[in-house]
């Protein structure tokens, strides 16, 4: 296990994939209260068909998947008022796929490795990757320490902090774009199709066991990065995809919890 | 003396639905204002215009002196008429009524001990100091409004809105909180405007009621019957009422067509 340390490709993936926990870990109560668990999908999915549309006119598939990320949020955000919020989000996350496909089936090139984007391929995880990440991941970290207690209350009670003059939308929109940066940024770790479960799982886990906001956040960040170690040496281990390991002990953790609770607590 | 809220000739739509229309309202401070009315008449839709959080088509609107939309919205206290807050959000009461701190505190600061003393103050005006530390997902519909209703309090508001408070209160819960109000209002001197339907009890105490019907009535207090020339100079002849009760003194059952 150790000798695995010894590869620079597998430290970049334990770095990167260690902020990514903390940094989802983190994310994950915000978005499981706000339910915004359909968006996270809505918006990883965009990514495809940014990265294609990247992909078709020569450029780095990071700053189109940005864009098509955060149009694809902001779009979606706009709705949420709306009664057919879910139905929209099932359509345009539909559309962006479909894009991609079309994108990709126009370049006449075929050296585009599909499944690494869908997937995710852990141990393509470079140097200018961890950049990103690292400098993602201090930026998000500030914002949330400056507006914590207003975040909070924005969270709590939408409606409330609104008459009491905190800037609702622009936070709302804020979230919609951070989560585009970590959600375009953390593909190559876990894949466009797996990565919701990452933002996902931990808060709906941690919040069958503790009763505070600020214990279900903590705890969010030590399961994430508890799911992430053991998928990532298990995968190492079993030679299995590492992205679908640990979103399935995720999901097993997160059943087990629910069901433990069930039994015992209610 | 400015009035705290001071509404003339206010229209509001949805869409191309006219709900509000030729409006005069005046709060000035230290006063309770009711306004009562029957379900849809508009009541909701006339806090939020106070608010900021509806526009209107017609008419002025001056909160503090201002358009709502300048308003310095930490001097108002707001409480819903229904939970707006999110569901199975991990946190306790003491926690909750702090949030109402929040703008005040303003950016970058924590709380310091006068507001958690705020806080506590708040909770025993409320009869909630012995639950502060419980979980608000574990209370009662009547003991959660009452948390909302000490959030509201804490923010020190200059004006106090309530949509329907006394929603879930028990009776004595009821009596205890109107009194809890007047006594807010002497000592904070706050305005305060209400939505309630419990209009028999609720106009023994406040100042003023208005009866709303997408147009306005005011009364005086109870037993004060109002001055015709009053009534005429302000809402002229075009008055339409809903709600009436014993103390509806200088409003006749209009036809309602
Ligand atoms: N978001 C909305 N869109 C369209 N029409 C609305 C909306 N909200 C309220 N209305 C309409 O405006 C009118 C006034 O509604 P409002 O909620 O202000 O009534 P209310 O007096 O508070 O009633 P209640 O006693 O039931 O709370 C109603 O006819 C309602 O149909
Ligand atoms: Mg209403």
């Amino acid at each position: 296990m150790i000798e695995l340390l010894n590869y620079e490709f597998a430290r970049n993936a334990l770095i990167a994939g260690s902020l990514i926990s903390i940094l989802f870990g983190f994310l994950s109560f915000f978005v499981v209260m706000k339910k915004l668990s359909f968006l996270t999908v809505g918006i990883s999915h965009a990514a495809f068909g940014g990265i294609a549309l990247g992909l078709l006119i020569g450029l780095s598939p990071y700053p189109t998947a940005i864009i098509f990320c955060i149009l694809t949020g902001f779009l979606i955000a706009s709705q949420s008022n709306r009664s057919e919020y879910d139905t929209v989000i099932g359509i345009i996350f539909a559309l962006t796929m479909a894009l991609g496909v079309i994108f990709l089936s126009l370049r006449k090139s075929y050296t585009f490795d599909l499944m690494s984007y869908l997937f995710g391929s852990i141990l393509g995880i470079n140097k200018t990757d961890l950049l990103f990440i690292t400098i993602t991941t201090i930026l998000v970290t500030l914002f949330f320490t400056l507006f914590f207690k207003e975040i909070i209350f924005i969270t709590f009670d939408k409606t409330v902090a609104k008459a009491s003059g905190l800037p609702v939308d622009v936070f709302e929109y804020s979230i919609v774009a951070i989560l585009s940066f970590v959600i375009v940024f953390s593909i190559k770790l876990i894949g466009i199709i797996l990565v919701s479960a990452f933002l996902i799982i931990p808060a709906a886990t941690t919040i069958f066991i503790a009763n505070n906001y600020k214990k279900v956040i903590m705890l969010s960040i030590v399961l994430n990065l508890v799911i992430f170690y053991s998928g990532f040496f298990l995968s190492y281990k079993l030679d299995l995809p590492a992205g679908a390991t640990i979103v399935t002990i995720g999901a097993l953790i997160f059943f087990a919890t629910s069901f433990i609770n069930k039994k015992f607590f209610n | 003396m400015k009035p705290y809220i001071l509404i003339e000739d206010l229209e509001v739509k949805y869409q191309q639905k006219i709900v509000l229309e030729n409006i005069y309202l005046e709060v000035n401070k230290g006063e309770i204002v009711c306004v009562v009315g029957p379900n849809g008449g508009g009541k909701t839709t006339l806090l939020k215009v106070i608010l900021g959080l509806k526009d209107y088509s017609k008419g002025s609107v001056l909160v503090l002196g201002k358009p709502p939309e300048y308003v310095d919205r930490k001097e108002i206290g707001y409480l819903p008429q229904q939970e707006s807050s999110a569901r199975n959000f991990p946190i306790s009461v003491f926690e909750v009524v702090l949030m109402g701190r929040y703008p005040k505190i303003g950016l970058l600061k924590k709380p310091d001990k006068e507001d958690k003393r705020i806080v506590e103050e708040c909770l025993k005006l409320v009869k909630m100091e012995h639950l502060k530390e419980e979980n608000i997902n574990n209370l009662s519909g009547g003991q959660r409004q009452r948390v909302f209703i000490a959030r509201a309090l804490a923010m020190e508001p200059k004006i106090l809105i309530l949509d329907e408070p006394s929603t879930g209160l028990d009776i004595v819960a009821q009596e205890d909180f109107y009194k809890t109000l007047v006594e807010i209002r002497d000592k904070k001197e706050m305005a305060i405007l209400m939505v309630s339907h419990d209009i028999g009890v609720v106009s023994t105490f406040v100042d003023k009621i208005a009866c709303l019907n997408r147009t306005i009535h005011y009364h005086g207090k109870s037993g004060q019957p109002i001055p015709e020339d009053v009534l005429k100079k302000v809402f002229g002849t075009n008055i339409q009422i809903l709600v009436h009760d014993q103390h509806c003194r200088g409003c006749h059952r209009g036809n309602n067509d």
